[in-house]
Formats: structure tokens, C-alpha cells, sequence
């Protein structure tokens, strides 16, 4: 009876698996065709083929010329700068947005959240250069300082630089970092916010012992969304990063479209790969100390 | 501030002539009252009457529009929530859910920065005040409602506050754990000395625990007494309605001595009452306030003199120990009425006529106040009918 019993559950499961498999087939297909596929092409290429060596078969050679050239890893060290940097100066901006948002703006929460949300649909290309009107030599931000004296020659770094690079990321940037901060402020019941108010807490206490703790699954995600992507950014660098802001993303394009060396391309995007990946799991293993399970 | 049980004499908190408004909604009309050492004080009243905004002015979380609040002798204007001495319970507890018991409890004593052996000490006596130190190291969500209800009271109480606010701490609690937690409430109060001010919408929860009650009813202050004052002389007919299920006759005050009167009844009847705390004249307008209790019921007319109304009989309850019936006066007026069951009516009295009496001394006469509205809390099912629909919960 038993028996009979835990085998038709044991087929019930079955049925139920082999049904869910039919259903995840065609989208878990389609992900294998347009997304592994092209990636397991680069992964051969990466072993394969290298203009330079002219080999055909089996080669390391592609990674080897990445990880040994010294000028690879100059820009590799720029890449984790700029992309450290965006994304702290992305934190420490989107947190208190998503605060204010949260907390403090009252009827003006949803039409500013649009406003950020709007402020991504801008083309990518226009933005840059908007930028670069405003931070250039003669742009808005020296023009004015230099009107109002407080600088006499036009600042230079501003533009064509690893500042301008972090300044154009982490403004393109900001709706990806404060949006799932924002959703987990949103589900912060205010009344703890009065209750450590309550019990004696000032605003860094408050932010320190309740705000950050609360928000710590909001940015976690923020991390994995945003600093990623970071890595693997070519266009901010290649329009306002000059020769210092330099990024591997620019490597890889330049190695792919303007060398045409697709196998050093190629290793290069994997070891990028292989770095977000860690960083993933950095952001993961930190994300669980945090007690995420605790709290949700 | 820190443990401000010995510095002063005088009422933990005064609230004088203290006034609220948001935009155009008046939520506390000239609230004055005060708070004596180790008193419990309940703020008692049907959803938006202002208790809540009245607690919360007290908390520190919003500012009197008018008025002011002295808390253990000081004007408390200005004094931002994290500076007071007073602590709240919330009506969702607020626990911090990423904390642990203990964590949640300390976090008042560490914010005063005490050492660490003295906020060890505080949690512990705290968790013994509510018999929860086994759970030391749960998580909020792993306790059941009526253990977060006393997590959240030892959190506030490990602040040694003068003053503890309860907003509705007992609000989500099913009415087992409620009536259990009232008596834990108060051992609680009478164990730790510190005044409690409790704000709730349930009159049999104030009556239990308080040893003063302010009803409050429209942003104002109807009644300020005892328990026992509000219910035997309630102060407005707000009150005697609001208040338990009170029979209320309307009359006319007839004859006036030093210790009785005597009033006119809607049938053309005439009845001995009791003074109350009122001027008196012949010709008044009032009601008189009866008791359920203190009505008895009989298909036989009463003798002569006595005070009584001819009735007819509505309807019947059985209430285990008791019985309650419904009857209807002369001009549709309804009076609860509850009788033992050794008491009661012969089977089938639904329909007959019969008659409610009740002794002079436990009548009670309240004058109406001019302007205000008719029938307000004239027949008990209205009352109840209003209590049902404001008992389910205040913002």
C-alpha cells in the first residue's frame, strides 16, 4: 500500500518534471541557439586561431599574449579602477535617492522615479556627447567656473580622462543602481524607521543599524547589475576616456573590428568573463552574510 | 532624562490645552490631561478621534499645532522622538526583523550607550519581565504574534522610559491571547512602576487595565475619570453609548432635592433618580442612564410609586450565565436589559408586554446639551450598530 502509494508520487513528480521540461523547452532553446551557441564559437576561437601566430589547431597563445602583454594589464587595472569607482560613486549617490524617493518625497516619488526610469530611454550616443558639451574645454562646467573666477584656466581632466569616464558611467548608470535599491527601501515597514527614531537612534545610527542591513539584498542586486556590465564597457571610454581612459572593452573592439585578431578578441572577452564571474560570486557570498534569508 | 523615576514631583506628562491640525482636519481639539507616576492611563475612542495623534504628539513624531506638553516637568516642544523619555509600542510591533530577539531589545540601551555588561543586564531583565528568554535568539518572523506583541513592550521597557506609549498593542491579537495579555499588561505595569499610556478603541480593554480612562470622541475630550465613573456616570451621551450597551430614556427633569429627582417619562410616567455631577432645574431635557444590569424585567405590573416603564418584549439572548433581552419602550426607545437565569422570563415571551424596573439609586440622570444631535446614542442597537462598525480598527 505504501509502496504504491510513494510510486504514484514518485511517477506524479515525474509527469509533472517531464511537463515543466516541455514547457522551459523552447525558451531554454532559443537561449542555446542565439546566446551559448555564439559564445561556444568564441570560446573555440580563443583556443584556435591567432592572426598572429598563424597556428590552426589546439593554442594558449591568445591568453598567454593577454595576460603577459604589460600594456593589457595598464588597461585591465584601468578597467577595475574605473568600473570600482563608477560604482561607488553610483552607491553613494543612489542609496540616498532611493531614500529621499522612499521616505521623504511624498507625492513627488512616482513622477521622479519616472523621470530616472525616462532618463535611461535616452540614446546612449546622444548622452555621451551631451556630456562632453558639458565637461569639455570650453564647456558648460569650465565656462562657468572660469565666469565666476574661481578657476582661472579651463580644468582639463575633465574631459578625455578616467574622471570623465566614471563621471559619464555612473550617470548612465544611476536608474540600474537605484531601482533595486529603491524596491528594497520600499519594502521597509516605516514605522521601524520611527521605532529607532523611537528607541534613541540619530540618523547614522538609523542608517547604520536598520537602513543598510534592510537595504542589503536591494544592493547586492545593484552590485551584480551594474558593476558587471561596467567591465565590459566600451562606448563612455571610447568617446570621453582619451588614451587614459582606456577600458578592455576598447581593447576588445579594437582587437575584433579594427585588427580583425578575433582570437585575442575573443580570450580577452573571457577573461572578462571569467572576472565577473568572481565578482558575482564575491557580491553572492557577501550578499548571504548579510542574512538575506533572514529577512525575507 | 535618563531614569527620571525619582527626579520630580508631579504628573509624569501634561498635556494642556493641546491642539492638532492637518490642513483643514482638527485631529486633536483642546486636549488637556495629565499623567500621574505609575498611572495607567487610557486614551479610549472610536477610529479617527484623535487618540493616536495624541500619543504620537507625545512620542514626538508629530507637533501640536497649539498648545504644549511638559514631559516630567519639561516642555517637551522642540525635544526631537530620540531625545524623549518616553518609549512606544507599536501597533505592528516594528520589530527590526534583521535582528534577533536579544538584538531587537538591546538596540534602546546601546543607543544610550551603556556598557556592555549593563545593556546584557537590561535585555535579560527585560526578557524575564515577559518570560521569553528562551527565545533569546530568534528571529522576529519565527515568533508568534502574541511573543513579537511582548518582544516589542520589553524593547521599549529596556529604555527605562518615564513614560511607555502603547498604540493598540493588542489591536492584532485574537481575542484569547488579548483578554491573556491584558492581565500580562498589567502585572507588567504594576512589576516595572513606569506610567502607561495606552490608546485603544476597545472599551472592555480600558475598563480592565486603567486606573484613569480619557474617552475621547471628535478630536475632544468627553469624559476624563475612573473606569467606574465613566460607566455608572458617563459624562455625554457619547459616552454612555460608546461605553457598554446603556439604556437611555429621554425625560424631563421634574422635581429637584439635594439627593433626588424625579423625571417625567416619555409614557407619562414619573421616576426617582440618582443626582449626578450636573446643574439641575425643572423643565431639563436629559436621559436617564440605566445599566442592563441594573434593569429587572416582569410580565407583572410593578406596584404603585416604583420606578418602571411599560415595555414590550423584543427579543431574547441566551447568554450562558445570563440573559439578555431586548424591549421596546413607549416612542420605539430600546433598553438592553440582563437578567440571571434563574431569573428569567416563561418561554415564548418575545411579543408579550411587560415591564422594566430599577432601583433609583442606579438610575442616573444626564442632561442633554443643547445642539447635540438627535438620537445620538438613544437606542443601544444604534450604539451598537456605530461601536461595531468603529471597533474595526483605528489608523
Amino acid at each position: 500500500m505504501m509502496r504504491r502509494k510513494r510510486a504514484e508520487e514518485r511517477e506524479g513528480i515525474g509527469r509533472g518534471a517531464r511537463r515543466a521540461l516541455l514547457y522551459l523547452a523552447s525558451p531554454v532553446g532559443v537561449l542555446l541557439v542565439l546566446f551559448v551557441g555564439p559564445m561556444a564559437v568564441l570560446l573555440i576561437v580563443s583556443f584556435e586561431y591567432s592572426s598572429f601566430t598563424r597556428t590552426g589547431g589546439f593554442t594558449l597563445s591568445n591568453y598567454s599574449t593577454v595576460l603577459t602583454d604589460a600594456s593589457y594589464l595598464r588597461v585591465a587595472w584601468t578597467t577595475i579602477f574605473v568600473a570600482t569607482m563608477s560604482m561607488g560613486v553610483m552607491l553613494l549617490a543612489a542609496i540616498p535617492l532611493a531614500y529621499f524617493l522612499v521616505f521623504r518625497l511624498g507625492k513627488l516619488e512616482l513622477p521622479i522615479l519616472l523621470l530616472l526610469v525616462l532618463s535611461d530611454e535616452l540614446n546612449p550616443l546622444i548622452r555621451i556627447y551631451a556630456w562632453r558639451m558639458l565637461l569639455g574645454r570650453e564647456g558648460l562646467i569650465n565656462s562657468f567656473l572660469t565666469s565666476l573666477g574661481v578657476i582661472e584656466h579651463p580644468i582639463d581632466a575633465l574631459l578625455f580622462s578616467k574622471i570623465a569616464v566614471i563621471i559619464v558611467l555612473s550617470a548612465s548608470f544611476i536608474p540600474y543602481a537605484t531601482i533595486p535599491i529603491y524596491a528594497s527601501l520600499k519594502a521597509i515597514d516605516p514605522s521601524l524607521l520611527e521605532a529607532a527614531d523611537d528607541l534613541g537612534s540619530r540618523w547614522l545610527a538609523k542608517f547604520r543599524k536598520i537602513l543598510l542591513p534592510l537595504a542589503a539584498p536591494g544592493i547586492f542586486v545593484t552590485v551584480i547589475l551594474v558593476y558587471i556590465p561596467l567591465f565590459s564597457e566600451f562606448a563612455a571610454p571610447a568617446l570621453v576616456g582619451g588614451t587614459s581612459g582606456y577600458m578592455l572593452g576598447n581593447a576588445v573592439q579594437e582587437q575584433v573590428l579594427e585588427l580583425g585578431d578575433w582570437g585575442v578578441g575573443s580570450a580577452m572577452s573571457f577573461l572578462l568573463l571569467v572576472l565577473s564571474g568572481v565578482v558575482a560570486l564575491i557580491g553572492y557570498k557577501l550578499g548571504r552574510i548579510r542574512r538575506l534569508e533572514a529577512i525575507t | 532624562m535618563e531614569g527620571g523615576g525619582t527626579m520630580s514631583e508631579g504628573p509624569v506628562v501634561r498635556v494642556v490645552e493641546v491642539t492638532k491640525r492637518f490642513g483643514d482636519i482638527t485631529a486633536v481639539d483642546r486636549v488637556t490631561f495629565d499623567v500621574g507616576r505609575s498611572e495607567f492611563f487610557s486614551l479610549l475612542g472610536p477610529s479617527g478621534c484623535g487618540k493616536t495623534t495624541t500619543l504620537r504628539m507625545l512620542a514626538g513624531f508629530e507637533r501640536p499645532t497649539e498648545g504644549s506638553i511638559l514631559l516630567e516637568g519639561e516642555d517637551a516642544a522642540g525635544v526631537p522622538p530620540y531625545r524623549r523619555n518616553t518609549n512606544m509600542v507599536f501597533q505592528n510591533y516594528a520589530l527590526f526583523p534583521h535582528l534577533t530577539v536579544a538584538q531587537n531589545i538591546a538596540f534602546g540601551p546601546e543607543r544610550k550607550r551603556l556598557s556592555r555588561k549593563e545593556v546584557q543586564e537590561r535585555v535579560s531583565v527585560a526578557l524575564e519581565t515577559i518570560r521569553l528568554t528562551e527565545l533569546s535568539a530568534r528571529y522576529p518572523k519565527e515568533l508568534s504574534g502574541g511573543q513579537q506583541q511582548r518582544v516589542a513592550l520589553a524593547r521599549a521597557l529596556a529604555n527605562r522610559p518615564a513614560v511607555l506609549l502603547l498604540d493598540e498593542p493588542l489591536g492584532a491579537l485574537d481575542l484569547k491571547l488579548r483578554e491573556e495579555m491584558q492581565f500580562e499588561l498589567k502585572r507588567i505595569q504594576r512589576e516595572v512602576g513606569i506610567s502607561f499610556v495606552y490608546v485603544t478603541h476597545d472599551q472592555g480593554e480600558a475598563m480592565t487595565m486603567s486606573d484613569r480612562i480619557a474617552v475621547m470622541h471628535a478630536g475632544r475630550v468627553e469624559h476624563l475619570g475612573t473606569p467606574e465613573e465613566i460607566y455608572l456616570q458617563p459624562a455625554s451621551l457619547f459616552v454612555a453609548g460608546f461605553i457598554g450597551k446603556a439604556g437611555l430614556l429621554p425625560c424631563t427633569v421634574e422635581d429637584v432635592t439635594p439627593t433626588r429627582l424625579t423625571v417625567g417619562l416619555p409614557d407619562g410616567g414619573r421616576a426617582e433618580a440618582s443626582r449626578g455631577p450636573h446643574e439641575y432645574r425643572p423643565g431639563l431635557e436629559a436621559v436617564l442612564v440605566v445599566r442592563p444590569e441594573h434593569l429587572s424585567l416582569s410580565l407583572e405590573p410593578p406596584g404603585a410609586g416604583s420606578s418602571s416603564l411599560a415595555v414590550r418584549v423584543v427579543d431574547e439572548v441566551f447568554l450562558g450565565a445570563a440573559i439578555r433581552y431586548l424591549v421596546e419602550g413607549p416612542d420605539g426607545v430600546q433598553l438592553w436589559v440582563l437578567t440571571a437565569y434563574e431569573a428569567r422570563l416563561p418561554a415564548g415571551s418575545p411579543g408579550r408586554s411587560a415591564w422594566v424596573r430599577w432601583d433609583p439609586a442606579r438610575a442616573y440622570v444626564l442632561p442633554v446639551e443643547r445642539g447635540s444631535a438627535p438620537g445620538e446614542g438613544e437606542a443601544p442597537e444604534a450604539a451598537n450598530g456605530r461601536l461595531s462598525t468603529l471597533s474595526s480598527g483605528d489608523a
